[in-house]
């Protein structure tokens, strides 16, 4: 089974294309039971991303993509971050945490310190970061850089364990961000790191046809026109079903002339990271039960009902102060 | 670089991937695994409605970059085949 980790839903503002319900039907449909949403900079389709999952009965598994300052203060790439589930809402708590600390910010981002302080707790991580293509890392090696140096920062920060290489190939021109050898890259440098590496396909829309969307989308979002822009290398960014999935794997494995044990690590190192990831929606995620402010909030120290009680009466004489006594005896 | 921009016809695995093709009565056979990979068409220029469901033909060229050698030869150079539906193009020779 393949299940898709890296997920931008419509909202994920001028940059996803399609709604939960949507990504959740085509993901049961493609042979999953189970979906991740990585919106960019929040969390602001997870409820209905929940509640999508719920509808087509596969598991939620709910992440974030925000942007990364490197040592010097600037973006230096994007990550995915995944919430680990089952675990009494620990996992998502650190998220909602990490997002609260990345919009304190004027750029929308966070420091590789912030994550590490939030995913690591006294019993072990209770999140995964996944380097891809468009992390520090990942665009480094698309340079033909070395991204070892930047990985070790990684790894000076989180253990091995919440930390994977997210390999992507769109089909993109050899060489080319998104392409199988800028794949095979990222694969041999997660083998050199010793970093688990899991399969995506950074999905943006559910199928083919969305790519029109997404071009228009990334000119809407940088102000120009289309021929300005420049479209994205491929439209290969859809949520392909696991049999394509599986195809994509033995065929950047064997462009990178890795083996045929390479590609079977990959997928299953991916399914048992979604395994890890997979979100109980009432427990990790409060989903259906109603949550009311504790009383001490609003200023209520005594019991809620006689305060209740105390207040309306007051309220009376204040709101009815013309109704003469005879009135306010009914009332 | 050579630019041909001929139609050839090429001879593939059941799942698509080419084995080797034919072009100017030579037969070409592939000795290395081919690579397969997509580049963008301008749709906004080239087309003024899309109906939904049409999808990839329109919007990306399906390109695989094979090594071959003639029949009887064995110095291998490198082709650029474009496939559009049933048919195939030799767009160029890289070297």
């Amino acid at each position: 089974m393949f299940i898709h980790l890296h997920v931008g839903s419509a909202f994920s503002a001028h940059y996803g294309v399609d709604w939960p319900d949507t990504l959740a039907a085509a993901a049961k449909a493609g042979g999953a039971d189970a979906l991740a949403v990585t919106d960019r900079d929040g969390l602001y389709g997870i409820p209905k991303h929940i509640g999508a999952c719920v509808a087509a009965g596969i598991d939620p598994i709910l992440g974030v993509e925000l942007a990364v300052l490197d040592d010097t203060g600037t973006v230096g790439g994007r990550v995915v971050v995944l919430a680990h589930g089952h675990n009494q809402g620990a996992g998502y708590a650190a998220l909602c945490r990490l997002v609260s600390a990345a919009h304190a910010r004027k750029t929308v981002a966070v420091t590789r310190a912030e994550i590490a302080a939030r995913l690591l707790t006294e019993t072990g991580p209770v999140g995964t970061v996944l380097l891809g293509p468009l992390s520090d890392v990942g665009l480094k090696v698309g340079t033909r850089g070395d991204g070892m140096v930047l990985m070790e920062q990684w790894l000076a920060v989180l253990p091995r364990e919440a930390l994977r290489v997210e390999v992507v190939s769109h089909l993109s021109a050899p060489g080319l961000p998104f392409s199988h050898t800028h794949a095979t890259r990222m694969l041999r440098l997660a083998g050199r790191a010793k970093v688990k590496a899991v399969l995506s396909n950074a999905v943006r829309y559910v199928l083919p046809d969305g790519a029109i969307t997404a071009d228009i989308l990334d000119a809407v979002r940088a102000l120009r026109r289309l021929d300005e822009t420049g479209v994205q290398p491929t439209a290969q960014a859809w949520l392909k079903p696991g049999s394509m999935m599986q195809a994509l794997a033995a065929e950047i494995a064997a462009v990178g002339q890795a083996g045929a044990g390479a590609a079977k690590a990959l997928l299953s190192n991916t399914e048992e990271l979604a395994d890890r990831c997979r979100i109980d929606p009432v427990r990790d995620a409060g989903w259906g039960v109603p949550v009311m402010p504790e009383a001490s909030i609003i200023g209520i120290t005594g019991d809620p009902l006689t305060v209740l009680w105390e207040r309306a009466c007051a309220g009376v004489n204040t709101l009815y102060t013309g109704a003469g006594t005879a009135a306010l005896e009914v009332v | 670089m050579l630019d041909v921009d001929e139609r050839v016809v090429v001879r593939t695995t059941p799942d698509g991937s080419p084995l080797g093709f034919e072009w100017r009565d030579r037969q070409y056979r592939t000795t290395e695994a081919p690579l397969r990979f997509y580049t963008r068409r301008p749709w906004w220029v080239e087309q003024d409605r899309i109906q939904k469901g049409v999808g990839p033909q329109v919007l990306e060229t399906e390109t695989w970059r094979i090594t071959a050698a003639g029949r009887g030869r064995s110095t291998e150079r490198v082709f650029e085949l474009v496939r559009d539906n049933a048919d195939w193009v030799l767009a160029r020779i890289l070297g």
